[in-house]
């Protein structure tokens, strides 16, 4: 089995600071994943705190998914809110409930080749063993670059360039959901 | 680690003025994509206060040029003071902005970036050997490119925001 290895550019940070609906994104998030049907959806932390100048919340949501036989992609969500003051608001003559405050979230993307370990274990025989080893070595050093199916256009690729499109496209729905400006 | 130089090192210019930040946005990423830079930002600010947006966006790219040779361009978006504007152009009422610029840019020329003269203190010798005396052709095509991008990449943003130097 190869160890996880992260895209190029992971993990893409968003800072955001004004008003926004909390309960549209974390379902904009978790519509994300499921979306792009990934698997069981985790949120192992959700932090709730309320202070004085505003309630704070810390979250993660992570999913994975296998891509093919050979290739499976991480998704993680990594948040945090503070100075969140709630607000009711007519918008459209209908009444909503608006956020006012900071954000800051973490796409993280991942992938791994081979989890099913197909090439890891070998049987007794040593002299297979060795010949497993040293061809895992060079699959390795020599295949398992994040860059090296851009040569050879190998499937493998097809792990990155989906996980790459998949953050890019949550990266740019959340932007647009927020209603910041520098968008495409 | 590849051996990295500064093609161009914290490179800015400013403009004030009306100006669409969206439209800003999408001429930088919209050149890098079309010169296989495949960017993506690493970091996406944006502060809403009562006078005004303040946004940052840092753009980043990677660009191989071979097995050898890539080039690495970030870019600052800076946005300051920015507020909603209604221009009319040509009949029509367009949604702009105003305030303030920044684009700083940094242009890295990274060699041996798949780092495979690093194994061992030997290879790394071969490789200063290599550089200096077979690859130099190379690498000095590689920087002038990478300053040629640079400088597309100005004149595309300055020619968007109609600097007057560009009329």
């Amino acid at each position: 089995m190869v160890a996880r290895k992260s895209i190029v550019f992971a993990p893409l940070r968003i800072r955001f600071r004004g008003e926004y609906d909390y309960d549209g994104l974390l379902d904009l998030i978790r519509n994300h994943f499921a979306k792009h049907l990934f698997g069981e959806l985790k949120e192992p932390v959700f932090k709730y705190k309320s202070r004085p100048t505003g309630a704070e919340v810390e979250f993660k949501m992570l999913s994975n998914r296998n891509v093919t036989h050979y290739i499976k992609v991480y998704l993680t969500v990594k948040g945090r809110m503070w100075d969140m003051l709630r607000e009711q608001k007519v918008i459209d003559g209908e009444k909503r409930i608006r956020t006012n405050g900071k954000l800051e979230l973490y796409l993280i993307g991942e992938w791994e080749l081979d989890y099913a370990n197909q090439f890891g274990t070998a049987p007794d025989d040593k002299a297979i063993q060795r010949l497993q080893n040293a061809a895992e070595k060079w699959m390795q050093s020599n295949l398992d670059r994040p860059d090296g199916g851009l040569k050879y256009g190998d499937n493998k690729m097809t792990g990155k360039k989906y996980v790459e499109n998949i953050i890019k496209s949550l990266h740019d729905d959340i932007k647009s959901f927020l209603g910041m400006e520098a968008m495409l | 680690m590849a051996e990295e130089k500064f093609i161009v090192f914290d490179k800015n210019f400013t403009y004030g003025g009306l100006l669409s930040v969206s439209g800003l946005y999408r001429a930088a990423r919209t050149f890098l994509e079309s010169n296989d830079y495949s960017p993506y930002e690493s970091r996406h600010e944006e502060q809403v206060f009562p006078d005004g947006k303040e946004i940052l966006v840092e753009l980043k790219g990677v660009r191989d040029l071979s097995d050898n040779a890539s080039i690495r361009f970030e870019t600052i978006l800076q946005f300051t003071d920015i507020t909603e504007q209604r221009v009319e152009l040509d009949g029509k009422k367009v949604r702009m902005n105003k305030g303030s610029v920044s684009v700083t840019s940094r242009v890295i020329l990274a060699t041996d970036w798949m780092n495979t003269y690093e194994q061992k203190a030997f290879m790394y010798f071969i490789r200063v050997l290599i550089d200096k005396f077979i690859f130099k052709s190379y690498i000095y095509r590689a920087e002038k490119e990478a300053k040629k991008d640079y400088s597309r990449f100005e004149d595309e943003l300055k020619r968007y925001l109609n600097m007057k130097e560009f009329r």
